[in-house]
């Protein structure tokens, strides 16, 4: 069961490569969010229950309901819908997105980890370089954040596997996505879109040497 | 306890900052806080090498650099109520910079004392949100970019920091270990797969370089020393890179003694190398005089980074390069404020004949320009020498020589630039400018004395309390 959560996770890495619409992103974070709410519930049998609880709650309301929300909240404010033409092409993009699926198996098995654990960890390797890949091969900064949290997902799904142990580890990471996702990222994006007409980073070039 | 008091009194001070908006509130709380982190200085000396409250420690590393964040702290306030009385921003703004200004000084305080991964990583994040507040303070379009960029390149640095931290609780974890406390992570680390451990070094590296401001990640603490006001420019290049240096640190000594530590050191060395390049060529190139500095302190970075990677006795002076570049640096800004005061600009070719219209400021600005660039009655002459002498001692013969042609040309770039500010150019171009008080320039001689009091004739206690660190 949690293969095929895990392999549903990697489609949707590969179907932000080629989304155009912005509304894409978000829906594949909202799926993502479900995802991890299956995989944490499978995963995370032995820890207290409480613990478990107070995880499963935070995946499932902030990382599938109110980040998504948030988020198209800012795009229907700002009456943004589509990505301008990216610095690679999405041919390419479904390339290379594919090609880091196949870097963190290489890795995984550089690292000698136990066969049960490897598919998780795979998975979320590939999904910290795709939401690093996204950051870099965008233009709009909408989309640089929707990278950044692709990337938090990956990063949550990574913690879990110490989670059984030290379950503070695991709330750290959530939070740190809530704070800087919510508070910071939100809140500067609207004072760049007062302030500039178009949110790309074209016009985000005029510190330099 | 003393800890729990001292995050009691900062909450209580910014909080009435942000709710009681008077500007005698807002100044006597900035006034305040530094005797509230003088007294957690005094407490931590006096406790030193205990743990408290299970994750933080008082040790000699942490209470060096914490010392040095205190006193310039005063420095620090003083000029922000000079800066602020200057801008005249309404007292929302005014509150906001105090709060942020409190509430950064805690976080740094924390790092430098925390004991525990996780929770270092905490208030590294911690500082970042902090610092984002104050650098976006001016709030024209370049502040904004500036923030923008320093905001989103930090989170993405922090959370591969915070992969790193995760993959050293799997390494640790294997040994059965489920705590992550540096010294116990120390004694479990040693037969764990190299592989492992270079993927947490390079996470951390990565992560805390966009804090320390190395070479992949200087981009966004150069453009944030820009247009950051003065005082809050003069904290963040010295005592902030202190905190990705302690970030850096505190991994490589967990990790030093495993078979990674020739890779690790080789590492951190070719960065340093690489910033001190970096900073050299775009010296020679600087219009801007804050751009200039910044870049200034991205070479001195790496130096420190080379000199942690030599290690051996050379730690001695890295200890005390970063404390002798907080002090140069945090003088330099204060200065660049006075400049920018007088001449209304930050642009090199605008300022010129600036001892013939204020001799007194003339002459700090070029002194605390050779200073930087490492002349002799400098205790930075002192330490470089040092970090020269071990790579020397160490075979990195080649390595030192590249690094000298670089210093040779970042001490080119300050002279050139100096020169032409100081006393080139013809009076009658500038209107006339007020005289500097002697209020504004005393720190500013203060902290230039003790960069050659420490550098030169350095009392025992504190070479013994350095060469602690590393016993």
């Amino acid at each position: 069961m949690e293969t095929v959560l895990l392999t549903i996770f990697s489609f949707t890495l590969l179907f932000t490569g080629i989304a155009n619409r912005l509304n894409i992103f978000i829906r594949m974070l909202t799926v993502q969010g479900f995802l991890l709410f299956g995989i944490t519930f499978l995963k995370l049998t032995e820890i207290n229950w409480f613990n478990l609880l107070m995880i499963l709650l935070e995946t499932i309301i902030f990382k599938a309901v109110a980040i998504p929300w948030f988020l198209s909240y800012i795009l229907n404010k700002n009456k943004m819908v589509r990505e301008t033409e990216p610095f690679v092409s999405y041919f390419w993009s479904l390339i290379i997105i594919t090609g880091f699926i196949i870097l963190s198996y290489i890795t995984a098995g550089f690292l000698q980890l136990e066969k049960n654990v490897r598919p998780e960890f795979m998975v979320a390797f590939s999904s910290v370089l795709t939401g690093v890949y996204i950051i870099i091969s965008r233009k709009k900064i909408i989309t640089h954040v929707m990278g950044y949290m692709i990337m938090e997902n990956g990063v949550f799904m990574l913690s879990l596997t110490i989670g059984a142990h030290q379950p503070m580890l695991v709330n750290l990471g959530i939070l740190l996505d809530i704070f800087v996702s919510v508070l910071v990222l939100g809140l500067f994006i609207n004072k760049i879109g007062n302030t500039f007409e178009e949110m790309s980073i074209d016009n985000l070039s005029n510190l330099t040497d | 306890m003393a800890l729990i008091i001292y995050f009691i009194c900062a909450l209580c001070l910014s909080g009435i900052t942000m709710l009681v908006r008077k500007k005698a509130v807002i100044r006597a709380c900035l006034l305040l806080f530094p005797g509230v982190q003088t007294l957690l200085n005094v407490y931590a000396f006096f406790h030193l090498g205990q743990t408290e409250l299970t994750y933080f420690r008082y040790d000699h590393a942490g209470l060096i650099f914490l010392t040095v964040l205190t006193i310039l702290s005063y420095t620090t306030v003083y000029y922000s109520l000079i800066y602020l009385k200057q801008h005249r921003d309404n007292l929302f703004r005014q509150a906001i910079y105090a709060t942020a200004l409190i509430l950064l000084i805690v976080s740094m305080s924390c790092v430098y004392i925390a004991e525990h991964a996780g929770l270092l990583w905490v208030f590294i994040e911690a500082t970042t949100l902090c610092v984002s507040m104050l650098i976006y303070h001016e709030r024209n379009a370049l502040s904004i970019e500036a923030t923008w960029k320093y905001v989103f390149i930090c989170s993405v640095g922090v959370t591969f920091a915070f992969m790193g931290i995760i993959f050293l609780g799997m390494t640790v974890q294997k040994n059965g270990l489920y705590d992550l406390n540096f010294s116990a992570v120390v004694n479990h680390v040693a037969t764990a797969n190299p592989f492992w451990l270079k993927m947490v070094f390079l996470f951390i590296l990565v992560g805390f370089s966009t804090k320390m401001g190395l070479f992949p990640m200087q981009t966004i603490t150069v453009d944030a020393h820009t247009v950051a006001p003065f005082p809050v420019s003069a904290f963040i290049s010295t005592t902030l890179m202190n905190v990705g240096f302690v970030g850096i640190y505190r991994f490589y000594t967990a990790l030093e003694h495993t078979s990674i530590g020739g890779w690790m050191s080789h590492l951190l060395m070719w960065s340093g190398i690489l910033s001190v390049l970096v900073a050299a060529v775009y010296m020679l190139t600087a219009t801007h005089l804050k751009r200039l500095s910044a870049y200034s302190s991205l070479e001195h970075m790496g130096l420190a980074a080379i000199g942690l990677s030599v290690g051996g006795p050379v730690l001695y002076a890295v200890f005390l390069h970063l404390i002798l570049h907080a002090f140069t640096k945090a003088g330099l800004f204060y200065h660049l404020g006075g400049i920018h005061a007088r001449f209304q600009t930050y642009k090199i070719e605008s300022i010129k004949n600036y001892f013939g219209r204020s001799p007194s400021g003339g002459l700090i600005f070029f002194i605390l320009l050779l200073f930087l660039g490492a002349v002799p009655p400098s205790g930075l002459f002192v330490t470089e020498f040092l970090i020269l002498k071990g790579m020397f001692q160490t075979g990195h013969i080649w390595e030192m020589c590249l690094l000298i042609l670089l210093m040779t040309v970042v001490l080119f770039a300050f002279i050139k630039n100096g020169l032409k500010m100081v006393f080139s150019g013809d009076k009658a171009e500038i209107p006339s400018q007020k005289n500097y008080f002697t209020s504004e320039l005393i720190p500013q001689l203060i902290l230039l004395a003790a960069v050659v009091w420490l550098g030169f004739f350095p009392p025992m206690a504190v070479v013994d309390f350095i060469n602690q660190c590393f016993m």
